[in-house]
């Protein structure tokens, strides 16, 4: 009743209301954010005019640079944020590691890895070529360590799955830098994927990968009461009715395909899906519906505004995305962090 | 109502039971004992289906555990592991609520049988002030009650506590054991545990089991299970045992391990010595 509250709960109390209120805030403002990305540094042209193009695309130069740039680019932002944030906290429960970050599958390193054998062996240019090639390597890669996992005694426990990530990522990352070395030129084009952006992005390469990231998001959802039971000891778990061996596949599946995705689509951008976990369960507790639905929020939002900074701060040049999602989200872990809202 | 019949149970090749028999009687209070590393908290788990024999088989209500789901059978009986973890935020409402997994459906729903559940579980531990609390800011007694709460709330008959009382101060053990008697007594739950005070098992329990080297050395009343032979069996020590002059169940009090006896050093004369005397003493 009269019990002492703690960060441990999250800000927003027990109140179911606050909840949903602050949750629709920040969905108003993912909206939000995405139409400045689209409308941001178009010079001088009205919000009207702006509309009029989107609306009607055909022929006018301002609607060819909305449909082909600005709103995939917007789109995308706020679809790999939402998917980074939704596959951080599956990973971080599944794997009961509160620093896990969606590179601990090897899906970074074999999503880059795939891309540069891409441009080296078959001379790929085109993004949505990329973008297949990405997705397959992360694929792949998640499917090895999952495999070297169950493989493993000890139903693919949290350790096993974090070492063999660890193992392969390290393999992969040599294998890529040897590659980069051989073949220097190649280099400069690599440089520009291998970094995390969503400039030169295509609806094509979204729709590519939104059957996977679609998939992903679907386990997830379903999985909503499965999850709160998986940052406990197997014996708890099974003990309480769940099939443990068969939830932490499906999560591990989950976080392959949304992961897998979005740094096939993105590049590896970095520190988003270690972040948004936290900054959720600060608001929100640990309560798996509503972290879910924080994080994705969370991530779309950050991303979003990661992007209109990363094309803006030093015009015309860009810089890698996961530079500024680490400059936006670290000020706010930082707080986290102090007030006692992270704890392993 | 469970029973386990001549299994073998291992990790990998490592064979830690074999050919143990062990029916649980409803209703009442059953307590394994043994040294570490003998195997009970292997059977606890092989009784509640986390862990499959490779020969033998565990019954519910005369069918096979394995063959049944694992959900089914955790509406049926409750397990609580020695010392489980509960990670940082979650608070004993959240916990407690945990129980009502197994009857819950697929993308969850909470209904009015599910609030009943938890807040008598949350009322009979004594937490409903506490409930909404980070487990882990609770002190040692409060944590125990509160997963205690939580396989409460799973409404069986059948509760599967390994080491409930390890690592709590004596109160508080007198504590968790009085609550454990109490749901025994007036709620009819069959309670099956792993207890290492054997005075408190002694007072506490229907009947004992002493395990020893991966099976059932003896079982039975507490009169007929702690004896200095049993005692000296499973857990090489030597004691005398009296009568409990509070409760009038059997008390160990013990002299030495066997140990000592062979070391070289002076304990070789002294300690039978010290035994004898001792056993004088008592009679
Ligand atoms: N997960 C495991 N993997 C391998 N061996 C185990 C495992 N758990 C327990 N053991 C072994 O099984 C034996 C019995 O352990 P346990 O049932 O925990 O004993 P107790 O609870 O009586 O102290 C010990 O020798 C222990 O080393
Ligand atoms: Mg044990």
């Amino acid at each position: 009743m009269n019990s002492v509250r703690t960060v441990n709960e999250g800000v927003l109390t027990n109140r179911l209301w606050g909840k949903v209120w602050i949750l629709l805030l920040l969905f108003i403002g993912v909206l939000f954010s995405a139409l400045f990305s689209v409308c941001e540094g178009l010079g001088n042209s009205s919000i009207s005019a702006i509309l009029a193009a989107a609306l009607h695309p055909s022929g006018s130069q301002l609607g060819t640079v909305l449909q082909e740039v600005r709103i995939p680019r917007a789109l995308i932002g706020v679809i790999v944020g939402a998917c980074l944030g939704l596959s951080g906290v599956l990973l971080q429960t599944m794997t009961r590691n509160r620093l896990a970050d969606v590179g601990i599958f090897g899906l970074n390193a074999g999503a880059s890895f795939a891309v540069v054998l891409g441009i080296s062996l078959f001379g790929m240019t085109s993004v949505s070529a990329l973008t297949w090639m990405g997705l397959l390597g992360s694929l792949a890669a998640g499917a090895c360590v999952y495999l070297m996992a169950v493989s493993a005694p000890g139903r693919a426990s949290p350790t096993t799955i974090t070492l063999a990530g660890a193992a392969l990522t390290m393999l992969l990352s040599s294998l890529t830098h040897a590659l980069l070395v051989l073949d220097q030129p190649m280099l400069s084009q690599v440089l520009f994927w291998i970094s995390g952006s969503l400039a030169g992005r295509s609806m094509h390469a979204l729709l590519v990968t939104l059957p996977f990231l679609a998939a992903g998001a679907l386990i997830a959802v379903g999985m909503v009461r499965a999850l709160a039971l998986m940052e406990f000891e197997d014996d708890v778990a099974e003990g309480l009715g769940q099939r443990v061996l068969w939830m932490r596949l499906a999560a591990g599946l989950a976080v392959i395909l949304l992961a897998g995705g979005c740094v096939a689509l993105a590049g590896p951008v970095g520190f988003l899906g270690l972040m948004t976990p936290h900054l959720g369960r600060w608001l929100v507790g640990s309560s798996m519906p509503w972290l879910l639905s924080y994080s994705a929020c969370l991530g779309a939002l950050v991303l979003v505004w990661a992007d209109v900074a990363a094309r803006t701060v030093l015009q015309p040049s860009e810089l890698p995305i996961g530079v500024l999602t680490a400059l936006i989200g670290a000020p706010f872990l930082i707080h986290v962090a102090r007030r006692g809202g992270i704890r392993s | 109502m469970l029973l386990a019949e001549n299994i073998q149970v291992g990790y990998g090749s490592k064979i830690v039971i074999q050919e143990l028999n062990l029916t649980i009687a409803p209703g009442q209070i059953t307590t394994f004992i043994g040294a570490n590393g003998c195997g009970k908290s292997t059977l606890l788990r092989t009784l509640a289906r986390l862990l499959k024999p490779t020969a033998g088989t565990v019954l519910l209500d005369g069918r096979d555990i394995f063959k049944r789901s694992t959900r089914e059978v955790a509406k049926q009986l409750a397990l609580l592991p020695q010392t489980p973890y509960a990670p940082p935020e979650v608070t004993v409402r959240q916990l407690v609520r945990l129980g009502r997994y197994p009857h819950g459906r697929w993308l969850g729903g909470w209904s009015d049988r599910d609030e009943q559940a938890v807040q008598e579980a949350l009322a009979a531990m004594k937490l409903t002030d506490l409930a909404d609390q980070p487990v882990d800011t609770l002190s040692g007694g409060q944590r125990q009650r509160a997963w205690i709460a939580m396989t409460l709330a799973q409404e069986t008959d059948l509760l599967l506590l390994d080491e409930p009382t390890t690592y709590l101060d004596l109160s508080h053990q007198l504590d968790i054991l009085d609550i454990l008697r109490e749901l025994n007594r007036r709620h009819h739950k069959t309670i099956v545990m792993v207890l290492h005070d054997l005075n408190l098992a002694a007072r506490y329990s229907d009947v004992m089991v002493a395990v020893h080297q991966g099976t059932v050395y003896t079982q039975g009343k507490p009169e007929k299970v702690m004896t200095p032979e049993t005692i000296r069996a499973i857990f090489d020590v030597e004691c005398v045992v009296i009568p409990d002059p509070v409760a009038g169940t059997p008390l160990c009090i013990p002299i030495a391990t066997r140990n000592h006896e062979v070391g070289e050093d002076a304990g070789r004369t002294q300690e039978p010595a010290q035994a004898r005397h001792a056993l004088e003493l008592a009679r």
